[in-house]
């Protein structure tokens, strides 16, 4: 699943360790849900937009829809 | 200053893949090692052999303090590793020698052939707490995935080994090689999930 993560970390200027340290996760984690690699579960992408103070639809796009 | 740029670059250095590498090593160092000594083909190298695959699994299952990615739980994970499997070293050289002795007779020959599976048996546990008690999803999905290539391998080899064995082509082996063929399957799986997030 496509993501704008990146962008919006770039946006306030962190580093992946910096945003998995927000989220208390693993720096890989942030990167293999960046890469399109990983889907994070629901509860991570709520905790992941709540950050961001965005909707989940405008951080994480549905390739399929 | 110099000194702890190098300790810290050198524990840096020591990747998880590197450190499932040394167990794995270290497995089956001790999965030969044990088999010297309970073939009675050479106890003095057996015993070496032992100590040497422990210090591997305990310098690979060691886990340096604060370097990512590894969360509380693997930590935790590690630690009980490491304490697990120097009990096993310790009470399969104990059940050996008294075996050996030949002072382990009737019920206490049970009790003393079972001893050194009872660490293992912790071991075999241990993924299913460090499951439940890690946060990091990823961490624990990739953890999950190398877990089911360990079985992948453990039902393999069992299986084509099994079907050898049963039309002669190759030896008996003892059960309890699956232990250390687990242990690589771990390492290996761990590899091989990974490889897909790279």
């Amino acid at each position: 699943m496509k993501n704008r993560l990146k962008v919006l970390r770039a946006e306030r200027d962190w580093s992946q360790a910096d945003l998995a340290q927000r989220l208390d996760v693993s720096r890989q984690s942030v990167n293999a849900i960046e890469t399109g690699k990983y889907d994070p579960s629901l509860p991570l992408a709520f905790r992941i937009a709540r950050l961001f103070g965005q909707p989940i639809e405008v951080i994480f796009v549905d390739g399929d829809a | 200053m110099q000194v702890m740029e190098a300790t810290e670059s050198s524990t840096r250095s020591w990747s998880l893949s590197a450190r499932l590498a040394v167990i794995a090593l270290g497995a089956v160092g001790l999965a030969l090692s044990t088999l010297a000594l309970t073939t009675g083909w050479s106890v003095g190298l057996g015993a070496v052999g032992v100590a040497v695959s422990a210090l591997l699994i305990a310098s690979g299952a060691r886990v340096p303090e604060g370097v990512p990615p590894l969360s509380p739980a693997y930590v935790r994970y590690g630690r009980r590793l490491t304490v697990a499997m120097a009990s096993y070293v310790v009470v399969l050289v104990a059940a050996l020698f008294t075996y050996h002795a030949r002072w382990a007779a009737g019920l206490l020959g049970y009790a003393v052939a079972l001893a050194p599976a009872v660490p293992l048996l912790f071991v075999i546990g241990f993924p299913v707490t460090y499951v439940r008690s890690e946060t990091d999803e990823f961490a624990r999905a990739v953890f999950v995935e190398s877990q089911l290539w360990a079985s992948l391998l453990i039902l393999v080899s069992a299986t084509v080994w099994g079907m050898l064995e049963a039309f002669g082509k190759v030896p008996h082996l003892a059960l309890w090689v699956i232990i250390p063929v687990w242990g690589v399957g771990n390492g290996l799986g761990y590899v091989v999930a990974m490889a897909r997030y790279r």
